[in-house]
């Protein structure tokens, strides 16, 4: 099969090449990283000394808002489907993915949602009207009864990111379930296809939610329906259960396929194939499980029932023990490894260690009458972007480090990359560490002005922010030098020492049709 | 499962996949109308039926009888024990209206019946229908919070400039558990003129003439066909 591709804009925009529709992914992804990395550095810089100085207080909402929503569902979510559509056919020895149209539909989705997001943050900026402001978990009234405007903007952009999640779940399932090589049983898959098959079963489960969610709101705010007022009868509390029966499966989507991208990076880093690979496979799939059993644990100051608020935390303390299952899985797969440390693997280890730090405090949470206190802090704020950060983000970065050889034919260039690495680490902490602590003291989320008592560890924070922001334009620069000048030294199939799987017995850069006859698998 | 494998000549044609896409298709479809169609009503049954969230109990239980046991005998609270009862009214931030209770608390045997007021006063020239939305805490309280009247359970009209007192009429259940001292109970209201046909005059009672919004009428089908005690 030859290597000819067709060239200029066309190739992007009409491309069924699941290579191409997965690097037009995670180039979106990364864009939107900045562009919502952009607004944390908004809400980081108000933030910074008490009182209000730069933004307007409406204003502020709406960078808390729209930085969720972006990271959420611009950067985090496409940046899977985008290594998926890049790994997945080459690691179960399939030529492409099933759909290959439906492929390019769903990323095409995608510019246009975001555009429609962002618009209303620039309308808010050039004078018009608020952009969405009630943050990211859109809560009625909030939303409903006293949403701005631009929240028509807000839904219909998240009906198309539904479309989109919906219709790449499909082709991933349709991928995994019909396309395997010959011999790759479900059980001799790799890790990664496996979390993402279950999260592609969780996204078709749940992003449906979610749009049935946001067609509530638009029929309460604008075709007389009452289903989150209560003056007609309805209840703004239903609107938390049915989010948040979205929302927490959400949250395993935005990890799952991290765990598969650390399983597959400690193992070949540390020598020793993976500890537990079964138990792996079914710890995943009871995460995925019990994710439908826990969504009130977000809920537990509305006034639930006590027999409610003890079945949600008894369930969500279920949890830690296939996370548990994982995290021991880990350990033991390095255990006596011969470790070297390449960057996927500090990104890898460090994964291991602060997102434990995320699902301890996590477990902290789970327990009722401790959240009644930390409820809508900076613990929660603290808690999410361990998980979210240093948990999916990391695991995002420590994935693209892995197979970016394999897929440009170089070696990134290795100093700027351990530069990138460690200024990250240590902004990270600095930037989400103290919030543990002043939202133990009471500080606030989503409020642009605190207390005094808290000036020093903002301050701090803020620091830390800025310095974890600017650490991303190191990472520019190495896939500037990685992917668009193709600097650095040439790569083998190999790659990687310890690496094993169908993608390494492929030549570097990986060809543009691949597998166009299947490997078999022993 | 690998029966579907492809090779270089024959990709697998499109129909191959046809069965498994349009069964995830059905699922996220099926799953949007679960979301929709029948997330909120099973949030009403499921509340109504296990008396979880207060939701259907937060508008009072009907009572008839107020003295009397299953037997027919009178009941009386045998710790002797008084409860605080607070009112508070308060109206939605398109209700600029006066709306308060008479007395703002009471201190009571369990058992006695109360009679409180609350006034709400229309400051403009236009007639307005409102509904009062009840609210109580501590949420261990609500199954003994017993209302035989309340003008939450209808909706009230007010004529322009009309201020109206409302009744409530409740008694505090001596089964109390011990622990609760203060019970507080209250009204949010809500303007929902435009949501129902506007009335020919004035005077009409929106009860007689006007139709009811869809789950407005539910709630009262569940108040009036349940009577408890």
């Amino acid at each position: 099969m030859s290597d000819h591709h067709p060239t200029g804009f066309s190739r992007w925009l009409f491309t069924t090449n699941h290579k191409d529709i997965g690097t037009m992914y995670l180039v979106l992804s990364f864009t939107l990283f900045l562009i919502g990395g952009l607004m944390a550095m908004v809400i980081r810089a108000e933030l910074m000394y008490p009182g209000l100085q730069l933004v307007a207080p409406d204003f502020f909402n709406q960078m808390t808002t729209v930085h969720g929503l972006v990271m959420v569902f611009g950067a985090v979510m496409p940046a899977f489907v985008g290594l998926a559509n890049w790994l997945i056919p080459l690691m179960i020895g399939a030529p492409d993915m099933a759909l290959p149209r439906l492929n390019n539909w769903s990323f095409w989705i995608l510019p246009f949602a975001f555009t429609i997001l962002i618009s209303s943050v620039i309308a808010s900026m050039l004078g018009g009207g608020p952009a969405p402001n009630f943050g990211w978990t859109f809560y009625a009234p909030l939303s409903s009864k006293y949403g701005p405007a631009s929240t028509d903007f807000f839904i219909f952009s998240v009906h198309l990111m539904g479309i989109s999640s919906i219709m790449g779940a499909i082709n991933v399932i349709v991928t995994i379930l019909n396309l395997r090589a010959p011999g790759m049983t479900l059980m001799k898959m790799p890790l990664f296809v496996w979390t993402w098959l279950i999260t592609a079963f969780l996204l078709i489960a749940v992003m449906p939610v979610l749009a049935g969610t946001v067609t509530m709101l638009l029929t309460d705010r604008h075709f007389g329906t009452s289903f989150f007022d209560a003056a007609g009868g309805g209840d703004p509390v239903l609107f938390q259960h049915v989010f948040w029966f979205f929302g927490h499966p959400e949250v395993y989507i935005m990890i799952l396929p991290s765990f598969g991208i650390i399983s597959a990076i400690l193992p070949t880093f540390a020598r020793k194939p993976l500890f537990g690979y079964a138990s792996m496979v079914y710890a995943t799939a009871s995460i995925a499980l019990l994710s439908f059993l826990v969504w009130a644990h977000h809920m537990f100051t509305v006034g639930l029932p006590l027999a409610g608020s003890l079945f949600f935390m008894y369930m969500t303390m279920l949890i830690a023990v296939p996370t548990g299952v994982k995290v021991f899985n880990w350990i033991a797969t390095i255990w006596q490894g011969s470790m070297t440390f390449e960057v996927p693997m500090l990104f890898a280890l460090a994964f291991v260690v602060l997102f434990t730090i995320g699902g301890l405090s996590g477990l902290m949470l789970a327990i009722t009458p401790a959240d009644q206190q930390y409820h809508d802090t900076y613990f929660v704020v603290a808690h999410f972007h361990y998980v979210l950060v240093t948990g999916a983000v990391f695991g995002i970065m420590a994935g693209v480090y892995y197979w970016l050889p394999k897929w440009t034919g170089v070696m990134f260039d290795i100093t700027l990359a351990k530069w990138h690495f460690w200024c990250s680490v240590v902004f990270v902490n600095l930037l989400f560490f103290p919030m543990h602590f002043i939202g133990l003291a009471g500080m606030p989320r989503r409020i642009p002005d605190y207390g005094l008592q808290f000036a020093d560890f903002n301050f701090w924070i803020s620091i830390g922010g800025f310095g974890f922001g600017l650490s991303q334009l190191l990472l520019v620069a190495v896939l500037w030098k990685a992917c668009v000048q193709r600097k650095g030294k040439k790569v083998d199939h190999q790659v990687w020492e310890g690496a094993e799987g169908l993608e390494w017995t492929l030549p570097s850069p990986t060809p543009y049709h691949t597998f166009s006859t299947p490997p078999t698998v022993h | 499962m690998s029966q579907n494998t492809p090779n270089a000549t024959a990709p697998p044609k499109p129909a191959t996949h046809r069965a498994l896409v349009l069964k995830l298709v059905f699922w996220a479809l099926g799953m949007f109308c679960f979301a929709v169609f029948l997330l909120p009503p099973l949030y009403d049954v499921f509340c109504e039926i296990t008396g979880l969230n207060g939701k259907y109990d937060n508008t009072g239980r009907v009572a008839t009888t107020a003295w009397t046991d299953d037997t027919g005998a009178p009941r009386v609270d045998p710790l002797n024990r008084t409860v605080t009862v607070q009112f508070i009214a308060d109206t939605s931030t398109d209700v600029p209206w006066p709306f308060y209770p008479k007395i703002r608390s009471i201190t009571t045997n369990l058992g006695r019946i109360h009679h409180i007021i609350f006034r709400l006063e229309n400051p403009n020239n236009t007639a307005v229908t409102t509904q009062a939305i009840p609210s109580i805490s501590p949420a261990q309280a609500i199954p003994y919070l017993k209302k035989t009247q309340c003008f939450c359970f209808e909706q009230q009209s007010l004529a322009p400039f009309e201020g109206k007192d409302m009744g409530l009429v409740f008694y505090i259940d001596p089964d109390l558990p011990e622990d609760v001292e203060a019970i507080t109970l209250s009204y949010r209201l809500y303007d929902i003129t435009s949501r129902i046909a506007p009335p020919k005059d004035s005077t009409i009672s929106p009860e007689n003439t006007t139709p009811k919004p869809k789950q407005q009428s539910a709630h009262a089908r569940s108040k009036g066909g349940t009577s408890h005690v």
